[in-house]
């Protein structure tokens, strides 16, 4: 039982720590002059790098 | 002292993550074209690797090991790595907006790195304590930034070179790599 | 102006994961020195690659877009521990080989990357079929380079089997003292992967020139004939 509960903890945990991270990271606006850096990384081929261009169509 | 010397040395030019244990390669192929980008990655990993590393042995040592759950160790440490690399985002795009604009970009594509998983289960597999993790730790990320460093240099040459067709990017990279790892392979006498 | 779909054995090449998009190198890498560890290898990439894609896939219509990657790759880490379980318990000899390569299939770029690419965009079946293709896509690289690098390093090839540790086959044909034990360090490697890359670069390149000569054959005849027929 006490193994059930410290998985569900752990794991919740993070989770929420990592949504709530990326929530306050996508509300953050990138400082000026950051603009090029999305457009300057032409892709290397790694398609689960959040930076790949392929991301930047399928969002919404 | 000498063990953690011994350490840093075996990391750095030895067992090299690199040319030695292959980890971190699509970074290597991907973003070492030239020589600013290559520091950029360097630095970017040296942060990451030390910050996610520390923090797993955190967690393993008083999460995990207590409630008995040592098997999600991969699980959590990927979360744990994830959720750093979006707080150091977070952290420089507020606080640092400088080095935001020269490491920033590497950022997302250090989630997936193989060589940040690779040091924090390799802490955990060795039984590291505090000392010999940190420098673990800041060892591999050293040696990945000198190789990447050195490999970029080489690469800019390579780039203004006219070799077979089919050798032209990652295969002549890759052979090259192989002669550095020879090159490197020669150290081992060090200790 | 119809294009030849590749047949299977040409899209094997032509768009294996690992030489043409150098996906999921550090693997083959490190655990082709000989051919138990490469089954292995392949199998354990092959059927994490599957089931990830048939999860993924199932619940594409209910991750946000946003969290996406983060999901599939807990899923996959999830997996993997599965995998490093069973072969710890039932295959000691290769979780004693292979290492911490088993846990670093999580962040293998194929598999985070078939997810990304195509399961979460296709159904099921769609999934399944190109988690077939990239799984032999990998088998047929890690089986070339391990194929080459046993025979030169050590003068042969042996197989074992994993479950029982019987011996399978164990080949020797070149002598003790001519083997080239370079190729067993990571040097060989590094040059066998970059000279077989360089091997189906220039296959592709040739194969793409083919195709732009027929396109250009077929324009110049499409040209002729409205020409004609004015």
């Amino acid at each position: 039982m006490r193994q059930v509960l410290g998985l569900l903890g752990v794991l919740g945990t993070l989770g929420s720590l990592y949504a709530v991270l990326y929530y306050f990271n996508k509300k953050t606006p990138e400082p000026e002059g950051c603009e090029e850096i999305q457009n300057s990384c032409s892709g290397c081929g790694i398609t689960s790098c959040g930076r790949h261009p392929s991301h930047m169509s399928t969002e919404e | 002292m000498g063990d953690l010397l011994t350490l840093f040395l075996s990391t750095v030019l030895i067992d090299n993550i690199i040319l030695s244990h292959f980890l971190g390669m699509c970074p290597f192929m991907g973003v070492s074209k030239n020589r600013s980008s290559a520091l950029g990655m360097g630095f970017a990993v040296l942060f990451v690797i030390v910050g996610a590393s520390l923090l797993s042995y955190a967690l393993y040592y008083l999460a995990l090991v207590p409630l008995g759950l040592e098997y999600l160790e991969l699980i959590t440490f990927i979360l744990v790595i994830a959720c750093f690399v979006q707080f150091t985002e977070l952290f420089l795009k507020k606080f640092i907006p400088s080095l935001y604009k020269s490491l920033g970009i590497f950022l997302p594509l250090i989630t997936t790195n193989c060589a940040v998983l690779y040091v924090a289960l390799d802490n955990i597999t060795n039984s590291y304590d505090l000392a010999h993790t940190i420098v673990n730790s800041v060892g591999v990320s050293v040696g990945f930034m000198l190789i990447l460093y050195i490999f970029s240099t080489i690469r800019e040459r390579l780039d203004a070179s006219t070799p077979l067709k089919s050798f032209v990017g990652n295969p002549l990279a890759l052979i090259t790599a192989g002669l550095m790892a020879l090159a490197f392979s020669g150290l081992a006498g060090l200790i | 102006m119809e294009e030849k779909k590749p047949s299977f054995l040409q899209s094997l090449i032509l768009e294996n994961p690992v030489f043409s998009l150098y996906l999921g190198i550090c693997s083959i890498l490190g655990v082709s020195t000989s051919l138990d560890n490469a089954v292995g290898m392949a199998a354990l990439v092959f059927l994490v690659l599957l089931f990830s894609n048939i999860v993924v896939s199932l619940i594409r219509k209910i991750t946000p877009g946003e969290i996406r990657i983060p999901v599939y790759i807990v899923i996959i880490a999830t997996l993997v521990s599965v995998a490093e379980m069973f072969i710890k318990a039932y295959m000691p000899s290769l979780y004693a080989s292979m290492g911490s390569f088993i846990s670093l299939v999580v962040v293998n770029c194929i598999i985070l990357g078939r997810a990304e690419a195509c399961a979460s965009k296709n159904d099921v079946l769609t999934s399944i079929k190109d988690a077939c293709v990239m799984g032999a896509g990998y088998f047929v690289a890690i089986f070339t380079i391990s194929v080459i690098r046993q025979f030169l390093s050590t003068g042969g090839w042996s197989f074992a089997n994993p479950l029982t540790l019987k011996t399978i086959f164990d080949i020797k044909i070149i002598p003790e003292q001519f083997t080239i034990g370079l190729f067993g360090k990571p040097v060989g490697a590094f040059v066998t992967f970059g000279l077989l890359a360089a091997l189906f670069a220039g296959y592709k390149q040739n194969h793409e020139a083919k195709l732009a000569q027929a396109a250009k054959e077929a324009k110049a005849a499409a040209a002729a004939a409205a020409k004609e027929a004015k």
